[in-house]
């Protein structure tokens, strides 16, 4: 007995020496790169389907075009994903060269560090030429005069409709105003002999986004860049989301829930008229809607003109990068934005070339109708994340938003909540940035 | 004496490093995932981060103050409760009524019980989606029953009154089948002596279930209850993939989505973690009540 014990203790010894000495060359064995080989650069992206591979051809025509540097992509999921991931790689002092971004996380990383300023390289011998860009497109990654994103998946919103619903209903053309808009929903709207509901007008979705741009293009403001001024209750929003919810009282609106597919699932079923989307998801609604035509139409216009929320993502660089992989990690951003690039891409996935120089690359191939609108509403994006930025100011809206197309929540109570929630917060917000 | 002791403490050692040869890997995985998590929330309660700076700053019990003061933990706590005692309750409920059934000697017994027991093996996020679907009052089964009635079915996603009691019924579904197997295999070891004895006293199935079944079975009850609420109350993934605590934010929502939620979406990762230090206080302290409440209604054999 006492042999077996023995036998025992100085095999558990051997054992745990054993899974001392692996777990210690785990932990210590480095990353090994090569000094003379090309600069490994990991870039992280998100976007499945064509926009996906999209992205992965152009890694591997970047690799091609050149010996010196080798990107590596890696898929991490949704926008709401790769946040997280980066988050939590940013906590852990990791985490790739080069991602794509989109607005939510900008400010935060910011200024806390995350991000490098891109405007040295922007600016720089190596730098790329923006005065075509559209719009304030280029001040949409500015933070504290730096530049810390730049835009690449570009997306101007649209307005889909069922063309068949359209010619049955003896409305000949797709809304232009926002006026058109909400009369045509009525008109697009059929009922039963018992009054259910068939078809709706529109299916609504309880995101900022869409409902953004028509409260700008009617001349409505919601925050300053800065912050300093909020006016999440404007009176132009009270109005325009009143018009909203007015729409979904009179049933000729729908708001679907997300898991069941949401608006884009109704447009596609034909349960619903129209949608307000990005032209991301051309490929998906063309091929998938059943039983009738879909077209694309321009997004409509307000009293004030049009003006429209960019949707989207862009680049960034982590500031895990070290020094000497900088500008490595800077050509492959510059190469993903040349104009042929950006051609590329866009005819690939259904994003904007949103540079003059890569529309004239793209040729004929964007000349399309569906591409045409997309690129006609470029002129009009105005670079202005604030709304997304904050956390303090995108959640307020984005509850008040809710409250009022799902509870038809009274819109001047919900929009004054969510006012002063976000006033407050933001109080916060600038102290914390402060220290 | 001594030489005795020191032979008895020498073998004592080698019995201990066998001991911790075979358990360290266990304590080490448990104490790197579990414990360390634990100690490392509460330290982050008491300072303010947004999770990508080096350090956060000491704001000594501000983000408890942040826990009790916010707008929305009523609802959230409420939500919580709501959705842990009617998992609980409603689902040992079914749960012990379906374990009698199958306890008699039908045929097929191990393919009900296959078929009990298969929804808890279902991954949550992979049935909450498919719940989605059974929902769904346009295109979902449903829709051909609602038509037949010439009714509009309920939106239950899409509607901040119903969208919790969706989120319950798969919740209770879940758990029906696993109490189920726990319940029959309680059932199967009850010993038969006592029913034989009880047959003597009286006709009334009511009573032999009410006097002797309930009682013999209550440690099962009682395991149940205690495990099955520890669990629906970090209810997390079906929240996630049915409404994101939505569709009007916090209508639907729990309390470890809602924290979630406060880290990765709002970036308060000290906040978040304040909320989990109380969330923890709560478990432990729900827990103690239930096996304080049990010496009252658990019986042992004895």
């Amino acid at each position: 007995m006492k042999k077996i014990l023995h036998y025992h203790a100085d095999h558990s010894r051997v054992i745990a020496c054993a899974i001392l000495c692996v777990t210690c060359v785990q932990c210590s064995s480095p990353r090994s790169e090569d000094p003379s080989g090309p600069v490994a650069i990991t870039y992280w992206r998100t976007l499945s389907g064509a926009a996906g591979n999209a992205q992965d051809k152009l890694v591997a025509q970047f690799n091609d075009s050149q010996q010196a540097v080798r990107v590596t992509a890696e898929f991490q999921g949704s926008y709401t994903d790769l946040g997280k991931k980066l988050i939590t790689a940013s906590a852990a002092h990791t985490g790739p060269d080069v991602t794509q971004l989109g607005t939510y996380e900008i400010l935060q990383f910011v200024r806390s560090g995350v991000l490098v300023d891109l405007k040295p390289f922007l600016d720089g011998p190596d730098g790329i030429d923006t005065s075509d860009w559209p719009g304030t497109m280029r001040e949409a990654g500015e933070v504290d005069g730096g530049v810390y994103w730049l835009p690449f998946n570009v997306a101007a919103p649209v307005l889909y409709i069922n063309t068949d619903a359209f010619k049955t209903a003896s409305i000949a053309a797709a809304p232009k105003t926002w006026t058109e808009f909400f009369a045509d929903t009525r008109a697009l709207t059929t009922k039963d002999s018992s009054g259910r509901v068939q078809r709706a007008g529109t299916a609504l979705w309880t995101d900022v986004w869409p409902y953004l741009s028509a409260i700008w293009s009617e001349g409505g403001e919601l925050t300053s860049k800065d912050y300093s001024r909020i006016t999440l209750n404007d009176p132009v929003a009270v109005r325009v989301l009143s018009e909203f919810q007015g729409l979904v009282r009179d049933g000729a609106a729908i708001v679907p829930d997300t898991a069941s597919g949401g608006h884009r699932a109704a447009f596609k079923n034909g349960r619903a008229a129209m949608i307000l989307d990005s032209p991301a998801s051309f490929t998906d609604i063309f091929a998938q809607s059943a039983g009738f035509t879909p077209a694309v139409a321009a997004y409509p216009t307000g009293a004030a003109g049009t003006i429209l929320a960019p949707g989207g993502g862009g680049l960034a660089m982590l500031a895990v990068t070290p020094e000497n992989k900088r500008a490595a990690a800077w050509s492959f951003i510059r190469f993903l934005l040349a104009p042929q690039q950006l051609a590329f891409f866009a005819k690939e996935s259904g994003y904007a070339a949103f540079t003059e120089a890569s529309r004239k690359a793209a040729g004929d191939t964007l000349k399309e109708a569906r591409f045409a609108v997309v690129h006609e509403a470029l002129p009009h994006l105005k670079g202005d994340f604030s709304i997304n930025m904050s956390p303090a100011v995108r959640e307020s809206f984005s509850e008040a938003i809710q409250k009022i197309l799902v509870d038809l929540a009274d819109v001047n109570t919900a929009l004054d909540a969510a006012n002063a929630k976000a006033q407050q917060r933001i109080q916060n917000e600038i102290a914390k940035n402060k220290k | 004496m001594g030489r005795r002791t020191k032979q008895s403490w020498k073998r004592n050692r080698a019995e201990w490093l066998t001991f911790l040869a075979f358990v360290s890997p266990n304590l080490v995985l448990f104490a790197l995932f579990t414990y360390w998590p634990i100690v490392y929330s509460a330290y982050l309660s008491f300072m303010d981060w947004n999770l990508l700076t080096a350090r956060g700053a000491f704001v000594e019990l501000a983000n408890y103050r942040v826990v009790f003061t916010d707008p929305q933990i009523r609802t959230v706590i409420g939500n919580t409760l709501i959705y842990a005692c009617a998992v609980v309750c409603v689902a040992q409920a079914l749960a012990f009524a379906l374990a009698l059934l199958l306890n008699r000697n039908v045929r097929g017994q191990v393919f009900f019980r296959t078929l009990a027991f298969a929804p808890h093996v279902t991954t949550t996020a992979a049935a909450a989606l498919v719940w989605v679907l059974l929902l769904d009052p346009d295109l979902g089964p449903s829709s051909v029953l609602y038509n037949a009635l010439g009714i509009h079915g309920p939106h239950f996603l899409a509607s901040s009154k119903l969208a919790l009691w969706a989120i319950v019924s798969i919740g209770v579904w879940k758990e029906v089948g696993f109490a189920s197997i726990f319940f029959l295999a309680g059932l199967q070891t009850l010993p038969r002596d006592c029913y034989e004895a009880a047959e003597l006293e009286t006709d009334s199935g009511w009573k032999v279930f009410r006097h002797l079944t309930l009682p013999l079975m209550s440690p099962v009850v009682f395991f149940l209850s205690v495990s099955g609420f520890i669990a629906a109350i970090k209810a997390f993934d079906v929240v996630s993939v049915m409404t994101q605590g939505g569709p009007v934010y916090p209508a639907s929502s729990t309390y470890v989505y809602h924290l979630y939620r406060l880290a990765f979406q709002e970036f308060r990762a000290g906040d978040a973690s304040a909320f989990a230090v109380v969330f923890f206080v709560i478990t432990v302290a729900i827990t103690g009540l239930q096996f304080r409440l049990a010496r009252k209604w658990v019986h042992y054999g004895d």
